[in-house]
This record gives C-alpha cells, sequence and structure tokens, in this order.
C-alpha cells in the first residue's frame, strides 16, 4: 500500500448548498445539557472538523445526524428531512447517504474483512445476509475495490478481530464508501490509534472523501491534524458552539483556548463527564498489536 | 482512621475484627439456614446413617448378580443404542432450530416488540422447568409410544435452557457493530443477521453440543417410558431380574455418554477457537487446491478454502448427514411433526382447568418429599465434590496419581445417567426415597465436581505463586490463596446443583425412588390429565421459586465483594 499524503488539502473547496442544517438543537440527558441550542450548517464537499473537551457534545451531534439520537428541542435537517420525525422508511434512506465512521470501528469481528465492506450495501439489497458469499458477485467486485482503495485488498478474506487497528479502521472507511454515502460523519475515527497510524488514516479518509467529492463531518481531539486538513474548525464546549472559523485561518494556540478556557473554569459536571468518556475511550476493546499473519 | 503501628496495644479490639457486612451476614444467614435444613430433610426421608450403610451391603448384593456381565443379544442392543443417539441428534436440533428465534425475541436489544418479549421469556422459563421425562410421559400419551415423543420431549425441554443461554449471549453483544449496520441503513433482520448472529454463532454452536452432551444422557432414560431407544429394553431386563444383561446396558450407555461428550468437546475447541493455525497434511492439500483456482479467476471474489473453514464446512456436512440419518432412521416425517402440534395441544387442553382438589394431600407430601431429597443430595454431593475437585484440579491438586484417580473418578460418574444410578439404587435398597437420594447424590459428583474443577483451574496463579514464594506449605496455598478466589463460584455451583438436583428428583420418583414423580406418572395413566396439570404448575412454581431464590442469592453475595 502507498503512504497516501497525510496533509495539505488542495481545495478551497467550492462552499456548495447545506447539508445538514441545525437549528437551537438540544438534548438534555436528565440535568446534563449535552447539546445546548446548537446552531450549525454544514455545506456540500466541506471538510468539517468539530473539536472540544470530551464531554462537549460532538458525539451527540454527530449521531442526531443520521439518528441514532434524537433532540430533546429544536431542529435538524440533513439532506432536507428531519431524522427524528422521519418515517423508518426515510429513515433508511437518509442514513444510506450518510456514512458513520466510529471510534471503535464497529466491524463484526468473526466477518472476514470482505464481509464487513460488504455489509455497508445492506441498504440497497432486501433480506438478511450473513458473510461474503451471501452478496451478488458484482457487489463483491466493488466492494473489492474499496478495499483497494485502502491498500487491503490482500486482507480481504482475513478475519476483522485479526487484523490491526489501523487496518479495522480502514476497512469501516472502505465500508463506508462502499455505502455510496454522500456525507460521511466520523466520531473521533483515530482516538484508538497511535499517532503514526491516525496520521495515516485520517490522510486516507481525507484524500479518498476529497477525490469522492463528499461532505466530512468529523470530530477529532488533535487539533494540529485537524489543522492540517480541514477546511472548518468547529470548537464546542459544555453543548455549545464556541468557535466556528474556516480552519487556514487558525492557528493552533487559537484553536487550543477551546480546551483551555473550559479547564480554567473547571465545572464539575464537566469534569465528571469528561472522566467517564475517557475511560470509555481507553477501554482496551480494539487490537492495536499488528497481528497480521502469514496467510492469504 | 490513621493506626499507630508501633504500639500494636493502643488498637481497640473492634479495630482487628473483621466488620460485620452485608456480605458476610448474608453468608452466615444461609450458612446457618442450609446446616439446619438438612439434618431435618434427611430424617425426614429416612436419609439416616444407618440406612445409608445398610444400603451399601445391599448394593454391594446387587452388584454381584450383577456379575459376570452378559454380552446376549449385542447386536440388537447396538441398534438400539443408535437409535438412541439419533433421539438426542433430532431433538437437539429442533431444539437450536427453536431456541434461536425465540432467543432472539427474548433479548432486550434484539427484540421485535414488547409483545413478542414476555411471551418468548415465558415459554423459556416453562420449558426449563418442566423436567423432560414429564415432557416424554406427556407426549407418549398424546403421540404413542415411539422415538417422535422422545425427540420432541428433549427438543422441547431444551428449548429452556438453550434460549436462556442465547438470548444470554445476545444481549452481550458488542453493540458497536449494530449501531454500524443501522446507520448505513440496513434493516432491522439485516442487522440482526450480519452484526448480531455472527457474534452469537460461537454461543450457538458450542451450548448447542454442550446440550447434545445432556441430551444424550437423558435420551436413554426416556425409554423408560416408552419414548424409544434402549431404555425401554434397560426397563425390561431389570423387571426379569436379569442384572447381569442389565449391566451390559449400563455398559453401553456409560460407553456412549462418553464418546459423545469427548467428541462434541474437541468439536467445541476446535471449531470455535477458529484460528488458522492448524498445520498438518490437510493444511498443505487446501491450500494447493487454493492456490490452483485463485490463478484462474484472477480476482478472487470467493471466500477460500482455509482448514478452519473446511473443518467447519465438514461439521456442517457430518452434521447434516446425521440429521438426515436420524428422521429417516427413526421414521419421523415433516407430516409427524406438524400433525404432533394439533394432537399434543388437544391433549394439553384436557389438561385445563387444573384439578387442585383430588388428592392434593398426596400431591403436597410428595412434592415436599421431592424438596427434602433435593436438599439432601445436594449438600451430601457437594461435601463429596470438593474435595475430589481439590485432588483433580490441576491447581490444587496433591499430586499426579491422586489427581488422575479423582478426574477418572468424575468422568465415570458423569457417564452414568442419574435415573440409571435411581433404578439400581431402587433394585438395591428397596422402592423410596433413599434410593432417590442415594442416586441423586451419586449424581450430583458428575456435575458438581467437574463446576468445581473448572473454577479451580481458572484461578489467577499470581496469588498461589506468591503465597507459595512466602515459604508456605501445599495446604496454605489452596487454603490461602485459592479457596478464597472460588468461594463465589463454588457458592454458585451448588445453588445451581440444587436447582438441578430439585428437577432430577421429580423425575426420579418416576422409577419409585421417591417424590412427587410417582404420582406425576400414574396420573398421566389413568387419563387424569387436570391432576397431572395441577402437579406440574406446583412443581414449576416450587422449582422457579429456588431458582429466584438462588439468583437472589448469588447477587447478594456477589455485590458486597
Amino acid at each position: 500500500m502507498s503512504e497516501p499524503a497525510a496533509s495539505p488539502t488542495t481545495i478551497p473547496a467550492p462552499r456548495g448548498e447545506p447539508i445538514v442544517r441545525a437549528r437551537a438543537l438540544s438534548r438534555r440527558y436528565g440535568s446534563t445539557v449535552a447539546l445546548d441550542e446548537v446552531d450549525l450548517d454544514i455545506h456540500a464537499r466541506e471538510l468539517c472538523v468539530i473539536f472540544g473537551l470530551s464531554g462537549s457534545g460532538k458525539s451527540t451531534f454527530l449521531r442526531h445526524c443520521n439518528g441514532l439520537q434524537t433532540p430533546s428541542s429544536g431542529s435538524l435537517q440533513v439532506f432536507g428531512i428531519d431524522p427524528a420525525t422521519a418515517t423508518r422508511r426515510e429513515l433508511r434512506g437518509l442514513r444510506q447517504r450518510v456514512g458513520f465512521v466510529f471510534q471503535h470501528f464497529g466491524l463484526v469481528g468473526r466477518l472476514t474483512a470482505l464481509g464487513n465492506v460488504l455489509s455497508g450495501g445492506l441498504g440497497r439489497l432486501r433480506g438478511p445476509r450473513y458473510d461474503v458469499s451471501s452478496y451478488p458477485q458484482s457487489m463483491r467486485r466493488e466492494a473489492l475495490q474499496q478495499l483497494d482503495r485502502v491498500g487491503l485488498a490482500d486482507r480481504a478474506f482475513q478475519r476483522a478481530d485479526t487484523l490491526s487497528g489501523g487496518q479495522q479502521q480502514r476497512v469501516a472507511i472502505a465500508r463506508t464508501l462502499f455505502q455510496r454515502a454522500e456525507l460521511v460523519l466520523a466520531d473521533e475515527p483515530v482516538a484508538s490509534l497511535d499517532p503514526e497510524t491516525s496520521e495515516q488514516v485520517m490522510g486516507m479518509l481525507l484524500s479518498i472523501c476529497a477525490e469522492d467529492g463528499l461532505t466530512v463531518l468529523c470530530s477529532l481531539h488533535q487539533v494540529d491534524l485537524a489543522l492540517g486538513w480541514a477546511d472548518r474548525m468547529v470548537g464546542l464546549r459544555d453543548g455549545r458552539v464556541v468557535l466556528d472559523q474556516p480552519a487556514r485561518a487558525l492557528t493552533s494556540q487559537q484553536a487550543m483556548r477551546v480546551y483551555q478556557r473550559s479547564q480554567h473554569e473547571p465545572d464539575e459536571q464537566s469534569a465528571g463527564w469528561a472522566a467517564v468518556e475517557t475511560d470509555a475511550a481507553s477501554s482496551p476493546r480494539p487490537r492495536m498489536g499488528d497481528v497480521a499473519s502469514e496467510h492469504a | 482512621m490513621s493506626l499507630r503501628y508501633h504500639d500494636p496495644r493502643s488498637l481497640s479490639p473492634g479495630a482487628v475484627r473483621l466488620p460485620w457486612d452485608r456480605h458476610r451476614v448474608t453468608l452466615l444467614v444461609t450458612s446457618v439456614v442450609l446446616l439446619a435444613t438438612v439434618p431435618l430433610a434427611a430424617w425426614s426421608i429416612g436419609f439416616t446413617p444407618f440406612a445409608v450403610l445398610d444400603g451399601l451391603g445391599d448394593i454391594r448384593n446387587l452388584i454381584g448378580r450383577m456379575l459376570p456381565i452378559s454380552w446376549t443379544n449385542l447386536p440388537r442392543l447396538l441398534v438400539l443404542l443408535w437409535e438412541t443417539f439419533l433421539i438426542a441428534v433430532a431433538g437437539t436440533t429442533l431444539a437450536v432450530a427453536l431456541s434461536v428465534p425465540i432467543a432472539f425475541c427474548a433479548a432486550r436489544n434484539t427484540t421485535p416488540s414488547r409483545w413478542l418479549y414476555g411471551p418468548a421469556r415465558g415459554i423459556i422459563a416453562v420449558t426449563r422447568a418442566i423436567p423432560d421425562l414429564v415432557f416424554a410421559i406427556i407426549l407418549v400419551r398424546a403421540l404413542g409410544l415411539g422415538a417422535l415423543a422422545g425427540a420432541l420431549a428433549l427438543a422441547l425441554n431444551s428449548i429452556g435452557m438453550l434460549g436462556k443461554l442465547y438470548a444470554d449471549a445476545i444481549e452481550d453483544i458488542d453493540p458497536a457493530p449494530v449501531d454500524a449496520m443501522r446507520s448505513s441503513g440496513a434493516g432491522q433482520l439485516q442487522t440482526i443477521s450480519t452484526a448480531v448472529f455472527p457474534q452469537t454463532l460461537p454461543t450457538v454452536v458450542g451450548v448447542g453440543l454442550y446440550r447434545l452432551d445432556i441430551n444424550v444422557r437423558t435420551s436413554p432414560v426416556l425409554g423408560l417410558v416408552g419414548a424409544g431407544g434402549i431404555g425401554m429394553e434397560l426397563q425390561n431386563t431389570l423387571r426379569q431380574l436379569r442384572y447381569d444383561r442389565g449391566l451390559a446396558i449400563v455398559v453401553l450407555i456409560f460407553v456412549l455418554i462418553v464418546v459423545v461428550e469427548r467428541v462434541s468437546h474437541a468439536v467445541r475447541s476446535s471449531v470455535i477457537g477458529g484460528q488458522d493455525q492448524r498445520e498438518g497434511r490437510l493444511a498443505e492439500l487446501v491450500r494447493s487446491l487454493e492456490g490452483r483456482r485463485a490463478d484462474r479467476r484472477g480476482h478472487r471474489l470467493v471466500m477460500p478454502w482455509t482448514p478452519t473453514r473446511a473443518g467447519q464446512g465438514m461439521a456442517m456436512v457430518t452434521l447434516g448427514a446425521l440429521l438426515v440419518a436420524s428422521f429417516r432412521q427413526l421414521d419421523i416425517t415433516l407430516t409427524d411433526l406438524v400433525a404432533a402440534v394439533p394432537r399434543t395441544l388437544a391433549m394439553m387442553r384436557s389438561m385445563f382447568p387444573p384439578d387442585f382438589v383430588t388428592g392434593i394431600d398426596a400431591s403436597l407430601s410428595g412434592l415436599f418429599e421431592t424438596l427434602m431429597i433435593a436438599i439432601v443430595a445436594t449438600f451430601c454431593g457437594v461435601l463429596l465434590s470438593i474435595p475430589l475437585a481439590l485432588l483433580g484440579a490441576r491447581t490444587t491438586a496433591y499430586n499426579r496419581l491422586t489427581a488422575a484417580l479423582a478426574r477418572y473418578g468424575v468422568v465415570g460418574v458423569r457417564g452414568i445417567p442419574e435415573l440409571i444410578l435411581a433404578i439400581v439404587f431402587v433394585a438395591a435398597v428397596g422402592l423410596g426415597p433413599l434410593a432417590g437420594a442415594l442416586a441423586l447424590s451419586v449424581g450430583t459428583i458428575g456435575l458438581s465436581a467437574k463446576l468445581m474443577m473448572d473454577a479451580l483451574e481458572e484461578v489467577p496463579t499470581a496469588p498461589l505463586q506468591a503465597v507459595a514464594s512466602t515459604g508456605a506449605s501445599h495446604g496454605q496455598v489452596v487454603a490461602g490463596a485459592v479457596v478464597p478466589q472460588v468461594v463465589p463460584s463454588f457458592v454458585g455451583t451448588v445453588l445451581y446443583q440444587l436447582d438441578v438436583n430439585l428437577r432430577g428428583s421429580v423425575i426420579l420418583g418416576i422409577v419409585g425412588a421417591g417424590g412427587i414423580g410417582f404420582l406425576l406418572q400414574n396420573s398421566v395413566r389413568q387419563l387424569q390429565y387436570d391432576r397431572t396439570a395441577a402437579m406440574l404448575i406446583m412443581i414449576f412454581l416450587v422449582v422457579y421459586g429456588i431458582e429466584r431464590l438462588s439468583t437472589w442469592l448469588r447477587g447478594r453475595l456477589a455485590v458486597a465483594r
């Protein structure tokens, strides 16, 4: 696999029409406010990074965008559809156009890498499927091509749980590509990876999405990594948008203030949230070691 | 509180005494109640030391009459044994096929609706509480003598355990792939088949094979009530007092059980372990075939045949062949299966309304006797199991010889179904609860000692090494580093065993070993199904009550740790 360039994007992206449109979007869990009156537009072909402390509402916002969660109040439109009020069929249709890349990959460990990529195409199919053999030949070919784009065609028939962390996330990216998503939501896609692999995976995600003209909304902790390629940076703190600027106009220090200000006024509740989330993030579920075997 | 270490005398006595927390109180209360109950229970069923000693003498006599073993009619016995095995295969397969959809309805994260969740859980609870032999008695009545009744009885009873374990496994899966599937627009059924089912497959296969093990033990017993197989033959030879032929049958059953257990264990560990590391002729052959195929096609879009996959394929083919063989040999057709449903339902309809009035005194005292047998047998069996487990487990074994003896002893006991033990004990000490309690005590060893050994071997070894390196003796290491680590799991084993023994003790009555089973069978024979239903409901309540109690106790003991 050729090392894809991690950094700078060539695109002064032409701003398209808004794809995601949030108005006064709020979400509360009991007394905790995860999202607080968020107004945000994401435009077509934009590469937008959301950043902020753990518990600031990044994941919650992303999970609202494809209806995995529903708002307490306010409105949200994705491709002109409100995921919270959409019918089951509309929601399925919407989700086919919205890809989601998870921090913990969300691969089915017992299935092969190719089988996982193919599962991205379930929305186009009818009826239940299991592993590779249950998909039509034409889909297998296309899925293998996507797997090749992330440099893992030679691992197609290896069980997903025997791949390294970086490889697993690349399989997950191939799955999203195979889904033919137009909007890619990425929830801290590299938080479980080491710095070098992070850069590599992030660069791969970016360059492929730019190549295909996809819109990307990505939550990320590594501000420097984000500044390297994002068009736009949105900072969240305690569920509120506290920064929204083009990335090129932003320095690392300015961006870091989104984190720092919160540290100056430590508020017990958000500190508690942060602790919980960090624990979850450092759980050892994904395998980091490269266990590439000689097989296949 | 800071302790002043320089002067131990300054500490109050309370500071060096273990405080009474919830955990210790529960443990104490449980132990006291148990220790008080056991002698009462033993006395109520005539399980006294003298009676037991007398019984041992009777057993020696009986063994004398069993020898020398007689192998007349061996070919016929082998056919019957094969039939018995096939009944177990058919029953288990039917059970797995029925349990998977039930489990998906009974798991909170995959149930299609609340209206299915409750009934699915209900089916699991009821089929678990009713002993397999009771199903067999009812089905033999409804469908006539033969293998169909036996296979269906096993299937129905297995649904309880399989459904429960499958549902637990489904609720335990990693939810991330489910979110991922839903996010890509997959439907409910697609999400289940692609993201949930693969994660539960090892459990489906593993528990299914384990259940096959159990059913192979039960299947010979079903013959006793006319549900096909070798059990009927055993009953006949014992009626004719041909104990030498009876012994031959018991030996055959023993061999079948042990062989199936070995094979299923091997299959479980190799198929489920699932890593492609086994090298050898087969692997090489498979790979060379694979190489050629890949060359011809260029781009490979078909799953390659790895050794693991080849092994899995072979296992599937074998299972399929066995299944076809079993339905053929047992002469069970799809029409029979479909026709069985209305006939069983009709039979069940005649059970309602249950008659709780006629002979209620006898039923209640029978039920009480059943419960007492279970308690006594659990206590005695566990008491015998603990030293066996300590001797047999690799972590605590004294030396190799005793370990091997203990292990073979346990395997040996496991190879004989409890009901067969009961028949032997009834033949030796006569009808009554004493025979039942003795049989169940011995049977307990097979399960309890096995579970305890497993627990002992899973203990983390670091504390053992730490204690041993302070210069402690073997006994001190076991007492100080092993026992504290296994107490919760031993308590769990005891409670689980009580559960199992309660069910076991119900069916012992069927061969005259005391308790409600005898009354139950009589009521079916006399076509008083409404009384049967009443007794079944009472049994269900007691079994369910004990299960809740043990879950509650286990929870209390685990939380405080």
